[in-house]
């Protein structure tokens, strides 16, 4: 009985997650639109849209904590108490990228942009990547969860290819400094998004199975069987 | 697991009768190391704890087969002598059972079996009972008291100091503190952790958190079978069988 009245308080508590991730995504859309099209009064929107994303994380996290400290979780149970704890912190810093991409708007003296493809691929795949990684953390799916972490390579590119673009726009003609340099500031708050997303899929493989991508990222790396920190340290 | 083996059972079968209530359970108990027994009621724990000193052989139409090796030599040989094998393997049991007479008399009674007659080597054991039981300080003005006089918990401690006062190699632990308040439970962990720098200690165990706090190593059994057996951290985090981890996320049983 009382078991079934944690597993019924954590699938709110896991509802509420998907419900935070959706806020992010909108937020990450939002503030990529208003910088676009120049609109200061979207990118305020957003702004004020990060206090929700703000008091959803710390209502997950005090909920967490009570799961933890009334029911005493183990295994499985709390490794996925862990994990949303990571995720929720994880959410608000995408959160925090949007604001920021938002302020580069309201700052600007920019009042109209040319059309930014790759910022536009950048943010579709941007969208569809915490999207699989809310639902890899949904319906318990390391495949996807493995494919939303190496995803975040093909978002850097996409960057690089921008930083590039901006570069020779710059080379160009020195009036394109100030818009080239907003760009490739905004484009760095949407690479760094990716890589939270994909640490995001990191941890849904760690709450499925236990282990980690990192990891064996690092064991592949060191070449070691079990990574630890006092081994690695005496390399340093 | 580098650890070393104090015993080990080798495809240890218990039949109650037609029931078979233990199947070939291969398991290794790492000296000074904790090792928590988890399962369901009836799935055999308790059996098996009972096989580890012979005391099964005392249940009318128990049949062992199998071997229980203590450092290598198994127990349930016949030139085996089993008043000195219990000497050797001490019990301590879910009800504090001490016996009807004074605090003192309880602690110096195996000693006294085992033939330790002198009045000063008895009063340095019953006191290093006590202490090591961390009982001492509360009783030791009032040793001629009788045990019945002493709290559930004090009782318990009192239980594990006239087992220890033999100065086993293994202490076996029946459900030690279900009977026992908050308080006196923790005593009791405290007290398990620090036996197991001179010991060996088993432990059958109902509660969770209790083997996931004192034990180093978890072993699962479900019906008779050694479901799964591993370091404590292990079971707790990231069991390997379904099963267990169904049984300590309290999904069953």
């Amino acid at each position: 009985m009382t078991k079934e009245v944690f597993y019924s308080k954590l699938k709110e508590v896991e509802e509420e997650v998907i419900e935070m991730g959706n806020l992010c995504i909108s937020a990450l859309r939002t503030s990529t639109e208003a910088f676009l099209n120049c609109d200061k009064e979207l990118a305020e929107k957003v702004i004020r849209g990060d206090d929700l994303i703000d008091i959803k994380e710390m209502e997950i996290e005090d909920k967490c904590i009570k799961l933890i400290a009334l029911y005493q979780p183990v295994a499985t149970d709390l490794r996925t108490i862990l994990t949303i704890i990571k995720i929720i912190s994880k959410l608000e810093k995408i959160g925090d990228c949007a604001c920021k991409i938002a302020k580069i708007t309201i700052k600007s003296k920019i009042d109209m942009r040319r059309e930014n493809e790759i910022i536009i691929t950048m943010i579709e795949r941007l969208e569809e990547m915490l999207k699989d990684a809310l639902r890899a953390f949904k319906n318990r799916d390391e495949k996807l969860a493995r494919d939303v972490y190496a995803r975040d390579k093909k978002i850097n590119k996409l960057y690089e290819q921008l930083y590039r673009e901006m570069i020779s726009y710059i080379l160009e003609d020195p009036r394109n400094i100030t818009m080239a340099t907003e760009t490739i500031f905004m484009a760095k708050y949407l690479e760094r998004s990716g890589d939270i997303i994909a640490s995001i899929g990191d941890r849904v493989v760690y709450m499925i199975t236990g282990e980690r991508i990192k990891e064996e990222e690092f064991e592949q790396k060191y070449k070691v069987k079990e990574i630890k920190y006092i081994k690695l340290k005496k390399e340093f | 697991m580098g650890e070393k083996v104090k015993m080990e059972t080798k495809n240890l079968n218990l039949y109650y009768g037609d029931f078979h209530a233990l199947k070939n359970i291969n398991l290794p108990i790492y000296e000074n190391r904790i090792t928590a027994l988890i399962g369901p009621s009836g799935c055999g724990k308790s059996s098996f704890i009972r096989c580890l000193n012979r005391l099964i052989d005392l249940v009318p139409n128990a049949r062992v087969e199998g071997k229980v090796l203590l450092d290598g030599k198994n127990i349930y040989d016949e030139d085996v002598d089993v008043v000195e094998l219990r000497k050797r393997v001490g019990m301590v049991f879910q009800k504090p059972n001490p016996f009807p007479m004074s605090i003192y008399d309880n602690v110096a009674f195996g000693p006294r079996i085992h033939g330790i007659k002198d009045k000063e080597t008895l009063d340095e054991i019953v006191e290093w009972a006590l202490k090591k039981a961390a009982l001492w300080d509360e009783v030791k003005d009032n040793l001629k008291k009788s045990a019945f006089e002493l709290s559930g918990g004090q009782q318990q401690r009192l239980c594990i100091a006239r087992a220890i006062a033999v100065k086993p190699e293994v202490i076996l632990l029946d459900e030690p503190t279900s009977a026992l308040d908050p308080i006196s439970t923790q005593k009791i962990e405290d007290l398990m952790v620090e036996l197991k720098r001179d010991y060996t200690v088993v432990v059958v165990t109902h509660n969770m958190q209790q083997a996931s706090r004192v034990s180093d190593y978890t072993a699962f059994f479900l019906m008779g079978e050694l479901i799964e057996f591993d370091k404590t951290e292990k079971i707790f985090l990231n069991p390997s069988r379904k099963e267990t981890e169904d049984y300590i996320s309290g999904r069953f049983g």
